[in-house]
């Protein structure tokens, strides 16, 4: 009790600090238990931050066996789509020379279809 | 605090702060092997004794530090810039088994210039686990901490190290374990300036041996290291530093330290040299953007009022900052120390105010997207010196 009188300001101000921390875990961040439970998984839990279709392109390309990428223009202007698919499949390189092109469903591309996913198409133009 | 521990303290941040270098330092040999490997191991066995030992002592941080490293660990790499800068460029480390490939300028939206002393960190604990994956590289940001964390703790009384614990959760919030590099920026930042201004300026004896220096030294190391801001923000403390000295007729005593602490900037030169040679170039900022952009919007009122409207009255951080900045300077006026806050407060809100001027982006857009980051900084050091402007005062009574 002498030692709670006593320390009643380092009490105060570290009980503060954990508050602040419990209210980061619970409010501003997606903390998963899941991803704790083995934060070296592979797969990174994209599935919890990124879009399908943007996974999907990884999945494609590597099924694929492509080394090099282009975007059609519709997706190469969505800019967070653009930067989210370069990133994620590096070493996979994007290259706009190269002719194999990744294009969305609803787009018309008159390239010769190489696969078709849910929400992606692989083409290879001439 | 009891000597012994203050040493033992100061011993484990340089110890840490060593071994994050030199994971650099052999990455930028071309060493990707196990040499990195023992390195790393070094680092977590580092940690591990910090913790065990003396187990009472610090053990507020060893509380806080594991549930915010535990909070990363449970979280995904999420943030845009995390995944289109930060990791994206430890991914190319680890891929490529260099730190020269940015040399081809690929994806120019991950800002090729900015140094990659950081993603080296965090690419050697891809590396560790031998393959690719997100959430334990994230966490080398977090462990990043560490260092300056601990050594603050043996420079400022138990009580006001619990509040400073508080403040820098609550002003760096989310960046303690999202992967951002602004809050790192921040905290290397203070314990920069904190150490600059004990060299400079303190009669502590402590203060002026050659191991306090050395640290010092490496802090600047690192701060110049962590982004194109750290560099900008230790050119300024150094600045500021001297000119107070002059101010206080002390400059000539001072230089042969202002000499040494020089001597840090060759790394993020040499990095900057490399970019030059290789055409790599800032996308946000070049000189002949300060013609175009900065001289055109000087003259208007409006640019003004929003620089000022997002960086400091519609930020409640800033606001509660300044407060507790007036707060501590009203009981205990250290001239010294004021001029030498404001000074460094106001040439860094000077510089933000020429880099957001001259932005080739919509001005309004650009705050809107950064303001809250880079003023990090600018909160942490009120807060900090205010902090320690309280601990003089305790000291002196």
């Amino acid at each position: 009790m002498t030692y709670l009188k006593k320390n009643k300001l380092i009490i105060f101000f570290f009980i503060l600090g954990i508050l602040q921390i419990l209210y980061y875990w619970s409010e501003r961040s997606n903390f998963k238990l899941q991803i704790l439970s083995n934060p070296f998984k592979k797969n990174s839990y994209l599935s919890y931050i990124l879009p399908e279709r943007i996974i999907e392109t990884r999945k494609i390309l590597i099924l694929n066996n492509i080394n090099k990428f282009n975007l059609s223009t519709k997706l190469r202007n969505e800019m967070y789509f653009f930067q989210r698919v370069i990133e994620l499949n590096y070493p996979i390189r994007f290259d706009p020379k190269s002719k194999y092109i990744l294009v969305s469903l609803e787009e018309n591309q008159n390239c010769e279809s190489i696969f078709k996913g849910q929400y992606i198409e692989l083409q290879k133009c001439p | 605090m009891p000597i012994e521990l203050k040493s033992f303290n100061n011993k484990i941040s340089i110890i840490l702060l060593l071994l994050i270098l030199s994971n650099y330092f052999f990455m930028s040999l071309g060493f990707f092997n196990l040499i990195l490997k023992i390195n790393i191991i070094l680092f977590f066995i580092s940690i591990i004794y910090f913790y065990t030992k003396n187990f009472k002592n610090n053990l507020s941080l060893k509380i806080y530090f594991l549930l915010i490293v535990l909070i990363c660990l449970g979280t995904a790499a999420e943030g845009w810039d995390l995944r289109s800068l930060y990791l994206f460029h430890a991914k190319r480390i680890f891929f490529d088994q260099s730190l020269y490939s940015v040399a081809d300028n690929y994806a120019v939206f991950s800002h090729n210039d900015y140094p990659l002393f950081p993603h080296a960190f965090s690419a050697s604990f891809a590396f560790l686990s031998g393959y690719w994956h997100e959430v334990f590289p994230k966490s080398a940001y977090t462990f990043f901490y560490l260092a300056p964390l601990i050594f603050l703790s043996s420079h400022i009384d138990k009580k006001k190290y619990l509040i400073l614990l508080s403040l820098i959760i609550f002003f760096l919030g989310t960046h303690l374990y999202d992967g951002g590099i602004d809050g790192l920026v921040a905290i290397y930042f203070i314990t920069s300036a904190y150490c600059i201004y004990e060299i400079f300026f303190s009669r502590k004896n402590e203060n002026n041996n050659p191991i306090f220096i050395f640290s010092t030294f490496l802090f600047c190391v690192c701060l110049s290291l962590l982004k194109n801001e750290g560099f900008a923000l230790l050119v300024l403390i150094l600045l500021t530093a001297s000119f107070v000295s002059l101010f206080e007729k002390k400059l000539l005593f001072n230089l042969s330290r202002l000499l040494i602490l020089c001597f840090s900037f060759i790394p993020f030169i040499v990095w900057k040299i490399f970019c030059y040679k290789n055409g790599i170039s800032n996308t946000d900022f070049t000189f002949s953007l300060l013609n175009e952009n900065l001289f055109e919007r000087l003259f208007v009122l409006e640019n003004f009022l929003l620089f000022f409207q997002y960086l400091i009255v519609s930020n409640e951080k800033v606001i509660i900052a300044l407060l507790f900045f007036a707060f501590s300077f009203y009981f205990n006026f250290n001239k010294k120390l004021f001029y030498f806050v404001i000074l460094l407060f106001s040439s860094y809100l000077a510089l933000l105010l020429i880099i957001y001027f001259s932005t080739p982006y919509d001005i309004n857009y650009h705050l809107e997207t950064s303001a809250n980051r880079v003023v990090e900084s600018l909160n942490l050091l009120l807060g900090f010196f205010s902090l320690y402007n309280l601990n003089i005062l305790n000291k002196t009574s």
